[in-house]
């Protein structure tokens, strides 16, 4: 297990510092985790210019707001990649109510570990780390219920949308969607493995 | 907070972390979790769980761009937004109080900073509208060129739809003429067959052949003869020579069983002077004791005229 506890520590010294507006702080942060939060954007949207601007759009967020993340109240990590996963949400939420007319680039990358020449080889390290546990535990969930949560996390489906897609009454992915995090949950836990473990 | 009413909310946790409800839905837990420190605990368990997700997908390099622009978009404001947590110790007046008495700025560095920052945006949002505008023009041309295909398609469908009905209009010609073409051989094949019958009536060793006298109102080179068959009713005339008759007249046979005198038909001679007539008597001939054929007025039906063109006895 790669604890990390001094990381976690800065993760929370660094927010801080970008609440007194230390913009070195903040490129800290982003050298940190701007890999993760461009790598969902862009499996998310499938486009290379929306996940730029997602991964802009977040840390310019994060710079703005960084004063409202309650210090103990959860990840910095996790609060990060929230603010981006909203944005992508929203973004796919326009996308279907007014699909685009000129279709831009496409692009359908495999999500792959990309070595970041600018980050150090233990970063990288737990990174790797990090993506094999979540995909040990998302392996180990029932594929109904990971099916759930790949259209809720990744498609940004409402559950309705969910239901329809899958002709599944409502009830079944309300049950479908708890019992996939629960069990996700309950895997971390059993593996020893905190959240607080994971994040910085 | 009931407890029922936290039941609910739990259910919907998950989904809300996931961002997997409905705004209005999403709402509602969001109030709930304010003020319920259960579910706001459990929905913190969730979302750290949840925030792990991201991991999943991987790692890529965002082009260094991306962090350019952040940063100099950062440097360009003029970054207000209140700090909710304790400010360093570290001064942050970015001020200076001149001896005047007025506040300046380290104009330089600001100015320099925010046209590199300007100036990148521009940059960079110019190569986006370059791209943009390429790809409109590129849809406009593709858009003209499905334009003139479809006029090109409208064009050729009606064409084609009016060499059709020239098709229909030919087809209904051709399918008249192959009406009445069938009709002239259906005629032919029963003037054919007529006369195969009547080659055959003459020709059958039965049939008796007796040449009719004419009388001095006959031209000098008409002459008539009759086939008959001994109690057959059938009578076949063939005349030759004889001119056709003048208007308001005809010539009729007649057929004569002692006094009475029976109009058989009308003969009509042909311009070359050829009459060919066929008929079924009432009787057998056998019956009748007399044929002539007269030159009658065309009203006139009773009675033969005078005018006796060829005549003989039965």
């Amino acid at each position: 297990m790669l604890a990390a506890d001094s990381s976690a520590l800065d993760d929370e010294a660094l927010i801080t510092r970008v609440a007194s507006r230390d913009s070195s702080a903040l490129e800290q942060l982003y050298d940190r985790y701007a890999r993760i939060v461009y790598a969902t954007a862009l499996r998310m949207l499938g486009n290379a210019e929306l996940a730029e601007d997602i991964v802009q759009e977040t840390f310019w967020r994060v710079w703005r707001r960084s004063a409202s993340f309650a210090i103990g109240r959860g990840q910095v990590a996790g609060w990060i990649f929230g603010i981006a996963h909203n944005l992508c949400i929203d973004e796919l939420r326009r996308q279907r109510s007014r699909p685009m007319i000129v279709q831009g680039e496409q692009e359908e990358q495999a999500m792959i570990d990309q070595p970041d020449a600018q980050s150090d080889v233990v970063s990288a390290a737990i990174e790797r780390e990090r993506r094999r546990i979540i995909l040990q535990a998302l392996a180990q969930i029932p594929p109904e219920q990971r099916e759930v949560l790949e259209l809720a996390y990744f498609r940004g489906l409402s559950q309705s949308e969910i239901a329809q897609r899958l002709n599944s009454p409502i009830g079944t992915v309300k049950t479908r969607t708890r019992l996939a995090l629960q069990k996700m949950r309950d895997l971390l836990h059993n593996q020893k493995i905190g959240a607080d473990d994971l994040h910085d | 907070m009931t407890l029922s009413n936290c039941d609910e909310i739990l259910e919907l946790i998950p989904a809300f972390v996931l961002g997997a409800l409905d705004a209005d839905e999403a709402a509602r837990v969001a109030a709930h979790i304010t003020n319920c420190p259960r579910c706001r605990v459990e929905a913190e368990s969730f979302r750290d769980v949840v925030g792990l997700l991201p991991y999943a997908s991987g790692a890529l390099n965002p082009p260094p761009r991306v962090k350019r622009q952040l940063f100099a978009r950062i440097a360009a404001a003029n970054d207000d937004a209140p700090a909710e947590i304790t400010l360093s110790s570290r001064p942050t007046a970015a001020l200076r109080f001149t001896r005047s008495g007025r506040w300046v700025m380290p104009a330089f560095a600001v100015m320099l900073a925010l046209i590199i920052g300007l100036g990148t945006a521009v940059f960079e949002a110019r190569g986006r509208a370059d791209r943009l505008a390429a790809q409109l023009a590129f849809n406009q041309q593709a858009l003209h060129s499905m334009e003139l295909q479809i006029a090109e398609v409208r064009q050729t469908a009606t064409a084609v739809e009016a060499q059709l009905l020239v098709s229909v209009r030919e087809l209904d010609e051709a399918r008249l003429q192959l009406a009445k073409s069938q009709q002239e051989i259906q005629e032919l094949r029963t003037s054919e067959r007529q006369d195969e019958q009547l080659v055959s009536f003459i020709a059958a060793p039965q049939t008796v052949s007796r040449s009719l006298g004419t009388t001095e109102r006959a031209p000098n080179e008409a002459s008539a003869r009759m086939f008959m068959q001994p109690g057959h009713n059938r009578l076949v005339l063939m005349i030759y020579g004889l001119k056709s008759a003048e208007p308001g007249k005809m010539y009729r046979l007649w057929l004569a069983k002692g006094n009475q005198q029976i109009a058989i038909g009308v003969v009509t001679v042909g311009p070359d002077g050829v009459a060919e007539f066929v008929v079924d008597a009432p009787e057998p001939m056998d019956a009748y004791d007399q044929v002539m054929i007269t030159l009658d007025e065309v009203d006139t039906t009773a009675q033969p005229s005078e005018e006796v063109i060829f005549e003989a006895n039965l």
